[in-house]
């Protein structure tokens, strides 16, 4: 059972449909949003029910409405199930420098951003084998990770590059903050999580170029920016956020 | 449904429109910020993992001179709150985290400002040693007062480390070391059996490095060397030895070396509250900048090893690209003179290496002009193909 078969005998079916309405004219993000959450399939009937009673207990504002709907998906992260991957295979991601620098200060490990990104300079290059024991430990980001995996190295980062944007754009991203780091590891099997709605709407902001996976998908798939020439996207999955000692390949820009 | 009037206007990606916060006081914008930073805001961000306090950041660096100063007083009116209140409304309303964040980051431009100083120092004093989230609000107050470059007395800071605890072991290490790196290292030696020190220093090293020199950390790290366990020191040794090789190559430390770290603390000083409050003259603090142009050019005969030295300018491009207010012909001229640098120790120095840094210096060229480029745009593609650079 989906979100909309949940409301679709909901006795306020239609002040959840009209408080859902308000938000997605706001912005295409907030459309998006809702047709993926009309959507989604690997949620549970107790989910929506429970969802639809936050909704209705919010304020009847947009904001209230997608604060519950974001604090709803908090505690119903990484749900998806295992992605069904091969046994051995290297996860990619993309991630400006600088915000990794503020994840690393978000996170408290160091106290501003300077100091995250001289950190961070300073383990550009260096093999992970040789890395600090300390450096090894530390959290590459904050709450979820979303990775793509599968694409040769080749289409990433090859001779010659690809354009920076002609990547992004493809994993439904734009460059935003350069430079940007390529971060490529390994994860333990099972740990990899097919993307739900809730993986996506977690978080704040939201994105805008997300899409639920069908049934039987054996993983997500990237959603790309409406004027990427990559129509396809890439794979992707969702998953904890990684420390330094699973990175297969040096810290280095994209 | 209809949005307050306290709201600013938005584009159709929900973002704020810089100029709509003329019409706002300084009281509205704080109720804004709120929203935000709690999550109630639909702002559309380029990048799935950006965050509230980033978009917030983006906002102010976006507003006029007079809209930046309501910005900054609302977040004094939210300081003044959280002091009276106490933490239940904001950590119930926004994340902690991303609001001291936000003071940190906003109060350095477009100039450092002491303003938020006292409320700091006094929310980190009345709730230092109290649980969560009264103790969560006295750590990010003194993170935001070591993001500013907050140089307080001593007694300041050990005093709030014995109230803290050991989750203040690294923070009281910084603040110490932005008053007198040798009396923080000092501090940390009498620490250097408890659990945590290591990682105090390890995470705080290579920015001391940046701003302090090789020269003076090698010889501070010798000494606390002698006051750790054996394990800390085994593991220091083998990090120190790590930086050193990215910083100093297989190269002594050279005259050069020495001159470029003095330049880049001059120019760190000047995003320095205290230092700013010493020389109030903005055109002051241009002349240093010139001067650091003049002695870029031509290339110092002194340059050993330009992998490295470069190493060194990629830390005066960050701050560079931070001072985002300084006058953009100014700006131009030392990226120019940066990247013409660049451009001349790439003819002895790894081509792929200098390939990427020099990638960075014209990223952050764009980065920091945005739409308006003043100077002529780069030769080379992002693949990094430029005859004229490696040729």
């Amino acid at each position: 059972m989906n979100f909309s078969d949940l409301i679709s005998s909901h006795p306020s079916r239609e002040d959840i449909l009209s408080r859902l309405r308000d938000l997605a004219d706001e912005t295409g993000t907030n459309s998006q949003m809702r047709q993926n959450l009309l959507t989604e399939v690997r949620l549970k009937e107790d989910d929506w029910a429970e969802l639809a009673t936050i909704i209705l207990a919010a304020p009847p504002t947009t904001g209230a409405t997608r604060s519950s709907i974001r604090k709803w998906c908090l505690t119903r992260t990484l749900r998806g199930g295992p992605a069904n991957l091969p046994s051995t295979v290297n996860f990619y991601r993309y991630i400006s420098f600088s915000r990794v620098s503020e994840c690393l200060a978000e996170s408290g490990v160091v106290d501003s951003e300077d100091q995250g990104d001289a950190l961070l300079f300073s383990h550009l290059g260096i093999e992970p084998s040789k890395f600090s024991a300390t450096f090894r430990d530390t959290p590459l980001g904050r709450f979820l990770m979303w990775s793509t995996f599968g694409v040769s190295l080749a289409t990433l980062i090859g001779e010659p590059s690809p354009p920076l944007e002609d990547v992004l754009c493809a994993l439904g991203l734009t460059v935003n903050h350069p430079p940007y780091l390529l971060l490529e590891f390994t994860m333990p099997s099972g740990k990899a999580q097919i993307p739900t709605f809730c993986d996506a709407y977690a978080g704040d902001p939201w994105n805008r170029y997300f899409r639920s996976s069908a049934i039987g998908d054996a993983h997500g798939r990237t959603m790309p920016t409406d004027t990427c020439k990559r129509e396809n996207g890439f794979p992707e999955v969702v998953h904890e956020v990684i420390t330094a000692a699973t990175l297969t390949s040096p810290l280095r820009y994209a | 449904m209809t949005r307050p009037a306290w709201y600013p206007l938005t584009d159709t990606d929900g973002r704020a429109i810089a100029e709509s916060f003329r019409s706002l006081s300084a009281d509205q914008v704080s109720r804004w910020i709120q929203v935000v930073l709690a999550g109630e805001d639909s702002f559309v961000a380029a990048a799935r993992d950006s965050s509230p306090w980033n978009y917030l950041k983006e906002v102010y660096h976006s507003l006029d001179s007079i809209s930046r100063e309501v910005f900054r007083d609302s977040l004094i009116i939210l300081l003044e709150r959280l002091l009276t209140d106490g933490p239940d409304h904001l950590e119930d309303a926004a994340p902690l985290e991303y609001f001291f964040l936000l003071i940190g980051s906003v109060f350095r431009f477009p100039y450092p400002s002491t303003a938020p100083v006292s409320l700091l120092r006094t929310l980190g004093e009345k709730f230092v040693g109290q649980a969560d989230p009264a103790g969560k609000i006295a750590w990010r107050a003194l993170q935001a007062l070591v993001a500013l470059k907050y140089r307080g007395d001593s007694l300041f800071w050990e005093k709030l480390y014995t109230k803290g605890g050991s989750s203040f072991l690294g923070l009281t290490f910084s603040g110490l070391c932005l008053r007198d790196v040798q009396e923080g290292f000092d501090w940390l030696a009498e620490h250097g059996r408890e659990p945590g020190v290591l990682a105090a220093l390890f995470f705080r090293l290579p920015l001391l490095i940046q701003e302090n020199g090789v020269a003076l950390i090698s010889r501070l790290l010798d000494k606390l060397g002698r006051h750790l366990s054996k394990q800390d020191t085994e593991e220091l040794a083998y990090y120190a030895a790590q930086l050193k090789l990215r910083l100093a190559g297989d190269l002594r430390p050279s005259p050069f070396y020495e001159w470029l770290s003095e330049e880049v603390r001059v120019f760190a000083d000047y995003l320095d509250p205290e230092m700013s409050q010493r020389h109030p003259s903005l055109a002051r603090q241009i002349e240093a900048l010139e001067s650091l142009v003049a002695e870029l050019h031509p290339v110092p005969e002194s340059l050993k090893n330009p992998s490295w030295a470069i190493r060194v300018l990629f830390g005066l491009s960050s701050s560079i690209a931070r001072a985002r207010d300084l006058p953009q012909a100014l700006l131009s001229k030392v990226l120019f003179e940066l990247d013409d640098y660049i451009t001349n120790a790439a003819k002895s120095a790894s081509a792929m290496e200098l390939r990427q840094q020099r990638l960075i210096l014209l990223d952050r060229r764009f980065v920091l002009f945005g739409s308006d480029v003043l100077i002529a745009p780069p030769e080379i593609d992002r693949a990094g193909h430029s005859p004229s650079m490696f040729s």
